[in-house]
């Protein structure tokens, strides 16, 4: 017997792809490497972070939705220090909070969740 | 308008730093909310903002004030020959402000140096950002 909702999510996770997503431009500075794909914003938030006697950080913060296999032939898994040019934004993989910078969604891994701060071109 | 006696002590220590050639270029400024946008912080950022202010009476004639100035040096890093070169400018930086002959600022006399964080490793971790905060304390004695 199929498994209906694998098959679904599986679906589901391509209908993303095909009309919820639009391109970025993925890079990896320092490999120099670069790819055009399809991505969809998931959250999206500005932050501070902890202050050292009232010295801190702000920044915006988002996730990033990706297909696994539109990163794996050209960069393998996402990694802490790559970029996302989105319009005129650039965002660059970060960890949240001790987290990892990013995770996989679905039992089959077919999309990439990528956390991303904004930072300068 | 009167004058604040704590910001002009910091508009002081932020001249003072401005005087002097460090081993990094920076253009140190005072400021009243110290946040640093991340996209901002590509370039070297010091600033020096007013911290704690405390004041005791000496006698009838005399009070004794006491400054708290932050210096933070914040930048983004994408390598740790770069926080080298930073940690190197915090020490510049605190030895500079302890020196016997920077000991006499805006007419204050300092009396201690603070650095806490020396860096702080969260923002590492989570935004690359080199972040270090120097807290200096100054005396001063006026007319009650």
């Amino acid at each position: 017997m199929s498994d209906l909702l694998s098959s679904g999510a599986s679906w589901l996770a391509s209908q993303r792809r095909a009309k919820l997503a639009h391109d970025v431009t993925y890079s990896r500075p320092s490999e120099g490497l670069e790819a055009v794909v399809p991505a969809t914003v998931g959250r999206s938030e500005f932050e501070e972070s902890a202050g050292y006697g009232g010295v801190s950080a702000s920044f915006s913060t988002r996730d990033y939705l990706l297909t696994t296999a539109d990163l794996a032939d050209v960069f393998g898994e996402p990694a802490a220090g790559d970029r996302i040019l989105d319009g005129a934004a650039t965002w660059e993989v970060l960890s949240p909070g001790g987290q990892p910078p990013f995770g996989y969604s679905g039992q089959n891994r077919e999309t990439v969740r990528v956390h991303v701060k904004e930072v300068a071109p | 308008m009167s004058t604040s006696r704590i910001v002009a002590q910091a508009d002081a220590v932020a001249a003072l730093l401005n005087e002097h050639d460090f081993s990094l270029e920076f253009d140190a400024s005072r400021k009243y909310v110290p946040i640093v946008l991340l996209k901002d912080a590509e370039k070297l950022n010091v600033i020096v903002v007013p911290r704690a202010f405390s004041s005791e009476r000496l006698s009838r004639a005399e009070v004794e004030d006491t400054y708290s100035i932050d210096v933070g040096i914040i930048q983004r890093i994408q390598v740790d020959e770069a926080v080298d070169a930073l940690m190197g400018l915090v020490g510049e930086v605190n030895d500079f402000l302890s020196d016997a002959e920077q000991r006499i600022v805006g007419g204050a006399t300092w009396i201690s140096t603070n650095n806490d964080p020396i860096y702080a490793p969260d923002h590492m971790n989570e935004m690359r950002q080199f972040t270090s905060v120097i807290t200096v304390a100054y005396l001063m004695r006026r007319g009650a």
